[in-house]
């Protein structure tokens, strides 16, 4: 498609134009029906125009189209695009919705394998005019980049990311990989996109040659992945830690007459020492509740917005940090995705359970609020 | 007669609007009012990252923030977390969108003069439109030359109850250095951070720091 500045005016049978220096009357066509028709042999002057060269246009013929073979191509097979010997290049480029490609400034063809959908630009001159003309490129996408059967979800084993829980968590749907602090509440593994250098979670590799696509950074073999995992703080646990039956009489007295002396944990009191309702509510309580987030996030993840290797799938860049950070972005915002549809389940409101818990050193009959 | 005087009246006409465009090869290098109205047909981002640099010459303010503003549009609309398209249109609008936030991203970078300042001001209203690309708005944040202003505004989106607001306090503790960290402590102290999830990650992140 051509892409110019130019003026038409029409007057009655007559044609006129302006190439940005002068006005000059375009020569017929010869040919069957050019009389008729009045097929005008643009030459510079569509270059100039700003209209699009249009083939069933008689008015702007289309000698200098830019052709790029085949229009649909595999991912990673060759495409060849030319343009008429008449046109001196000056400069090739590649346009993707990634950035642009500078290629050849000379040469009336360029040709290459290519892995991203874009348009190929040819800058040129005729007799001293500059032009361009652009083609489209499309690459059919990669098959089977997507992580939806791969994403999961179970309840955690005892101990199983422990670590994540924030001070105010009594139960946690996070990634099996989360660690303290700012990736408390990573769902992916990796945690992260490292920069350049580190430990990527997919492979680079580089178009070769010098064709529209060469040198182009692009993502093969991506590993990340998002296995969910729900878990109740530890202190409520079968493994969590024992405190000394120190504090209120019912329950210390209770813990000594059948299990006798030594330290016990929350769930032991509760379960063992006397067999607390409270408890077992709260329990049933954290785990569903748990399960619920994990159980929103893995569709979530399943839908384009969260398909970490179906959003890597298209991205070729420049450079290898270039494609870091487009891959990052991605991974970013589809962690955000799927963080707000498990924060979704929260649906407000608070219930309280009563059972025995050992607090500021002390055992004690407390209330526990939750909320939901 | 009557033709000739009208071809010259059109040929002054012409000469007039070409002379109005802005560098020597206005012939082929579009307005920005035209880029902005492509962007929207085409995503043809490289003509917009070019005006925003002014690669091919001056550009009023006006023009340059027109075309930006396209790309928040872009970025938001094409992002926009209500739809009901099926996935494979939706995984196009989101790399169009996404792409639109990378050349709002490279446009502020620079190099030197030709760094669009009104990057960084679109990147958090991108941020802030609560889109998909918001979290990407804000990575893109990180990457632009002004640190204390990215400072500003992470620490600002931060404290609302916005769908970013978690990427933006993970932001602050991952890639912002000890300012970010510095920044975070004194909004834990302060009690600041009000989205449920953020102010989590936030206990967390005082946790394993000792705040």
């Amino acid at each position: 498609m051509s892409r110019c500045l130019a003026w038409v005016l029409l007057v009655a049978s007559t044609v006129s134009c302006w190439d940005g220096n002068e006005i000059a009357s375009p020569e017929r066509k010869s040919g069957a029906g050019a009389a008729d028709s009045a097929v005008i042999d643009w030459g510079i002057i569509r270059i100039a125009t700003g209209e699009s060269c249009d083939p069933s246009n008689p008015i702007i013929s289309c000698d200098l189209e830019l052709v790029c073979t085949p229009a649909a191509v595999e991912f990673g097979d060759n495409v060849a695009c030319s343009i008429g010997p008449e046109a001196e290049v000056t400069q090739w480029r590649f346009l993707w919705d990634g950035g642009s490609l500078s290629g050849p400034t000379s040469g009336n063809s360029w040709s290459g394998p290519v892995v991203v959908s874009g348009t190929v630009m040819v800058e040129f001159l005729v007799n001293g005019a500059p032009g361009s003309e652009t083609a489209a490129v499309n690459v059919d996408r990669r098959s089977s980049w997507t992580w939806a059967s791969q994403v999961n979800g179970a309840q955690a084993s005892p101990g199983e990311i422990d670590q994540c829980f924030s001070p105010s968590d009594l139960g946690l749907a996070s990634g099996q990989s989360c660690t303290g602090g700012q990736y408390a509440k990573a769902l992916f593994t990796p945690v992260d996109v490292p920069p350049v250098g580190g430990s990527q979670p997919y492979g680079m590799q580089q178009v070769s040659g010098d064709g529209p696509n060469g040198s182009l950074w692009y993502i093969v073999s991506p590993t990340a992945t998002m296995q969910l995992r729900s878990q109740v703080r530890v202190e409520f646990r079968p493994d969590g830690p024992a405190f000394a039956m120190v504090g209120d009489s019912i329950i210390v007295t209770a813990c000594l007459n059948s299990l006798g002396a030594g330290a016990r944990s929350t769930h032991t009191v509760n379960t063992s020492c006397l067999n607390t309702s409270g408890f077992a509510d709260f329990m049933s309580f954290a785990w569903d509740h748990e399960a619920d987030h994990v159980s929103a996030g893995i569709p979530a993840a399943q839908q384009a917005d969260g398909d970490v290797h179906l959003l890597w799938e298209p991205l070729a860049r420049a450079s290898q940090s270039d494609l870091q950070f487009a891959a990052r972005s991605a991974f970013l915002a589809a962690h955000s995705h799927i963080s707000d549809a498990m924060e979704s389940t929260h649906t407000g409101g608070t219930t309280e359970f009563e059972f025995w818990r050992f607090l500021s050193g002390a055992w004690t009959w407390a209330i526990t609020v939750v909320g939901h | 007669m009557r033709f000739l005087l009208a071809m010259h009246s059109l040929r002054l006409a012409l000469l007039a609007l070409l002379f109005a465009a802005p560098t020597a090869e206005a012939q082929v290098r579009p307005a920005p009012s035209n880029v902005a109205a492509r962007l929207r047909s085409d995503g043809n981002n490289w003509e917009a990252l070019q005006i925003l640099k002014q690669a091919w010459g001056p550009h009023a303010p006006s023009e340059l923030d027109a075309v930006a503003d396209t790309l928040v549009a872009i970025a938001v609309t094409m992002a926009s977390r209500v739809h009901s398209d099926p996935a494979d249109v939706r995984a196009r609008k989101l790399q169009a969108a996404s792409s639109a936030v990378e050349t709002l991203r490279l446009a502020g970078i620079g190099p030197g003069a030709a760094r669009y300042i009104g990057s960084p001001p679109r990147l958090l209203r991108i941020a802030e439109s609560g889109a998909w690309t918001a979290p990407a708005a804000l990575l893109a944040l990180t990457s632009q030359p002004d640190t204390n202003q990215t400072l500003r505004f992470l620490r600002q989106i931060s404290m609302q109850d916005t769908y970013a607001a978690p990427t933006a306090v993970f932001l602050l503790a991952a890639d912002m250095g000890v300012e970010g960290i510095d920044t975070l402590r004194g909004l834990y102290r302060a009690g600041l951070v009000v989205h449920p999830l953020a102010r989590r990650q936030l206990d967390a992140i005082a946790a394993q720091n000792r705040w």
